[in-house]
């Protein structure tokens, strides 16, 4: 005898699932994360992993519908992290759908992400369960922005906003700047422009306030995606 | 998973975790710790800012945005202005803080 089935489960249409992969390097995140989504039945967790490196090295292999990966993950030599690893991402595994999990807040960082073309970007500040609106929201074919942040005309507004920061900066704060991305110490670029290490760490200070970055991680994000020196 | 680990409210924070995870955040807390105080011994900023960030992820996990915030602040201090005095004693203060709550928790 074949068994029935209730009249509801017969009918609901079938969804596909959404296969993701999950990178970040805290266990506990990830653990998070995973007991979070796997609550869900249409989510699919293919993957957990640790490093930049291991991601890469899995997606080559097995390519998910969605990669969710932390920003901030330092210390892999191969592949980096933040910007880095994120256009690596988007370049070479395209057909996955890219969503970043991060503890920086800073609207230029985030704009300059939507425009590397992540699919969504996720706050830990935020609820966690923010993350499964989101892949809600790219299963419904759109891009999903966290709460506050405006998302559209970012490009135009976010130009205009970073235009603004770069030109309030002094002559000798750019040059501090240019010198400290290419790789100098601080010794080395007070050297290299004459002044006192005191003097050439005040103006670094002070361009990190202008352009509304808090660490150096941010800065280099900064001035790379402004493309301030090119 | 069995849902929810409410911890009591202790020293004025809450914490809010699936029960699985209150173990797994117990070990690398700790172990985020004794990599922090190492970095105040030796006055390392960046091994500092990597596991101050790193802290406030796994506390935003679990809800503990307060002490977040001081991690957080402390983070951006580092990057502006080294190991200067406030940042010496706001980070000294806050490993106790958390020492404390976690032998609580």
């Amino acid at each position: 005898m074949i068994p029935m089935l209730h009249p509801l489960i017969s009918q609901r249409p079938r969804m596909e699932r959404l296969r993701i992969v999950l990178a970040d390097d805290h266990p506990l995140v990830l653990m998070a994360m995973r007991d979070l989504l796997e609550k869900e039945l249409s989510f699919e967790i293919a993957a957990t992993l640790a490093s930049p490196t291991a991601l890469v090295d899995h997606l080559r292999l097995d390519l998910p519908d969605v990669i969710i990966t932390d920003y901030s993950m330092p210390g892999d030599e191969t592949y980096g992290d933040g910007i880095r690893l994120v256009r690596y991402l988007a370049r070479h595994f395209s057909r996955a759908r890219i969503v970043v999990l991060t503890m920086v807040s800073n609207p230029m960082i985030i704009s300059a992400l939507y425009d590397t073309g992540v699919a969504a970007v996720v706050l830990k500040r935020d609820n966690l369960a923010e993350i499964v609106t989101a892949l809600q929201t790219l299963r419904a074919g759109r891009t999903y922005y966290p709460p506050g942040f405006q998302g559209e005309g970012t490009t135009d507004s976010r130009t205009k906003f970073i235009g603004e920061r770069i030109n309030s900066l002094s002559p000798k704060e750019y040059e501090v700047l240019r010198h400290f991305i290419q790789g100098g110490s601080m010794m080395q670029v007070a050297e290299t422009l004459q002044r006192s290490v005191k003097t050439v760490s005040g103006q670094k200070i002070s361009a990190m306030r202008k352009l509304n970055v808090r660490t150096d991680q941010e800065l280099v994000a900064f001035c790379v995606e402004s493309g301030i020196f090119q | 998973m069995p849902f929810a680990y409410n911890a009591p409210k202790l020293d004025g924070h809450s914490f809010r975790c699936a029960a699985g995870l209150r173990g797994l955040f117990l070990e690398t807390m700790h172990s985020d710790l004794t990599a922090l105080e190492h970095s105040i011994a030796t006055r390392d900023v960046l091994a500092a800012q990597r596991t101050l960030h790193r802290m406030r992820g796994a506390l935003s996990m679990v809800k503990m945005t307060a002490l977040s915030a001081g991690l957080g602040f402390v983070e951006s201090r580092l990057g502006r202005y080294g190991w200067d005095e406030q940042a010496f004693h706001k980070t000294s203060g806050l490993v106790l803080e958390l020492r404390k709550f976690l032998v609580q928790v």
